[in-house]
């Protein structure tokens, strides 16, 4: 019985790693290459198994570790890829100023789109942009799943400026302006949310450390007595927390 | 919260598209399809009664909600607009920087509403509950 359960406990946790490489698949597929995505992979996979597995516990434990884990990675994965997303969104418009420059320089647009990523000193933005490229220049290329509106926008707009040279560089001034604009208030009013989402998670974070600490040092049953009433009385203040933070309206 | 407010947003992509050498009306109809905003929603509203009627009024308490969709039809007149939208844009960023600066310096306070009322008693009641529980066990209170 007990090697039963082991094996629906591995069988689940698969399955679950399954679903999650399936999909973040096409978004892992824009920032890293497949040998790099394997070997990543494999190594979460190991630690991940001898997290679950390899402790001593009882079947229950088991499985609702197996949860918590392929939960934790599935939220902690959609985090990281969107913070990834937002903080190259933040930054594309540098590299549409080296283009600018690179254009203004004599070159065409794409040997200056190609150059812009010669430039690119960080990794991640050096194969974002190498993506967006891609789509630009070459048309049949099936567009990867960026998420964001104003990145599918910004890579239909390159499509133009590519198809009308004689009025490229306007273009591209007109492209950077919109750009900067856009992520200097992404930026700012991402200071905002970012401290509502801090607060939020500190708290929590903190309030699950106690409690497992008065759980270790007085036992469960007396430390769970008043833990309905008191974690209502917590998930009351995180959403009052994230209702003021929404309520910020912008006075235009 | 949007991160970016829609008029601002709105006046943006039409400027661009003005300036790329597009019509105003081009630039709308391509803003109404790509977008999705609440004051997008006011406008293709608007747009829509427009050209059933053509002598529909725009009708918003907001000032610049009024001016853009007045700028709008204007364009659409066929006058020059380029100017007004860069003017309305420029009114438009430092109005939203003013909004930011203002809602960080409020925020700290704000935050502290529910910790005081929630998140403080939630976590004395944790930490001192089970403490004041056996306090009275012993002291044998019902």
């Amino acid at each position: 019985m007990e090697r039963l359960n082991t094996c629906f406990d591995i069988g689940l946790f698969i399955f679950g790693l399954l679903s999650v490489i399936q999909i973040f698949n096409e978004q892992f597929q824009i920032y890293f290459s497949e040998k790099r995505l394997t070997k990543i992979g494999t190594a979460v996979f190991l630690v991940m198994f001898a997290l679950v597995f390899l402790l001593q516990q009882s079947a229950l434990t088991r499985m609702i570790t197996v949860f918590l884990v392929i939960g934790a990675l599935f939220i902690s994965l959609r985090i990281c890829l969107q913070v990834l997303e937002q903080k190259m969104l933040n930054r594309v418009h540098h590299s549409l100023k080296n283009v600018i420059l690179q254009m203004k320089l004599g070159s065409g647009f794409r040997r200056s789109l190609e150059l812009s990523l010669h430039y690119e000193t960080s990794h991640f933005m050096r194969i974002w942009l190498r993506k967006i490229y891609d789509n630009v220049v070459f048309t049949q290329h099936r567009t990867p799943t960026f998420k964001s509106q104003l990145l599918l926008k910004l890579i239909s707009e390159l499509k133009l400026i590519d198809k009308e040279p004689n009025s490229s560089l306007q273009r591209l001034e007109n492209l950077y302006l919109w750009l900067k604009i856009q992520s200097e208030f992404r930026r700012k009013s991402g200071k905002v949310l970012s401290q509502v989402r801090i607060q939020s998670i500190l708290i929590t974070t903190i309030y699950f450390a106690l409690l497992f600490f008065i759980s270790e040092f007085l036992g469960y049953q007396k430390a769970f007595q008043f833990f309905p009433v008191s974690f209502s009385l917590m998930s009351l203040g995180v959403f009052t927390v994230f209702y003021l933070g929404r309520r910020m309206k912008w006075s235009l | 919260m949007e991160f970016i407010a829609p008029p601002l947003k709105t006046v943006l992509f039409l400027r661009m598209k003005i300036s790329n050498g597009v019509s105003v009306r081009g630039a709308l109809c391509e803003y109404l399809m790509s977008e999705s905003d609440t004051f997008r929603d006011e406008i293709m509203s608007w747009y829509q009664k427009k050209q059933a009627h053509s002598d529909v009024q725009y009708q918003s308490p907001q000032f610049f909600r009024r001016q853009i969709v007045q700028t709008i039809e204007r364009g659409l007149r066929g006058e020059p607009v380029d100017k007004i939208l860069e003017e309305l844009e420029q009114e438009m960023i430092e109005i939203s920087r003013e909004d930011i600066d203002v809602h960080l310096e409020r925020l700290p306070t704000l935050m502290l509403i529910p910790m005081m009322l929630f998140q403080l008693p939630g976590f004395l009641m944790i930490l001192l509950g089970p403490v004041f529980a056996s306090l009275f066990q012993t002291l044998g209170v019902q």
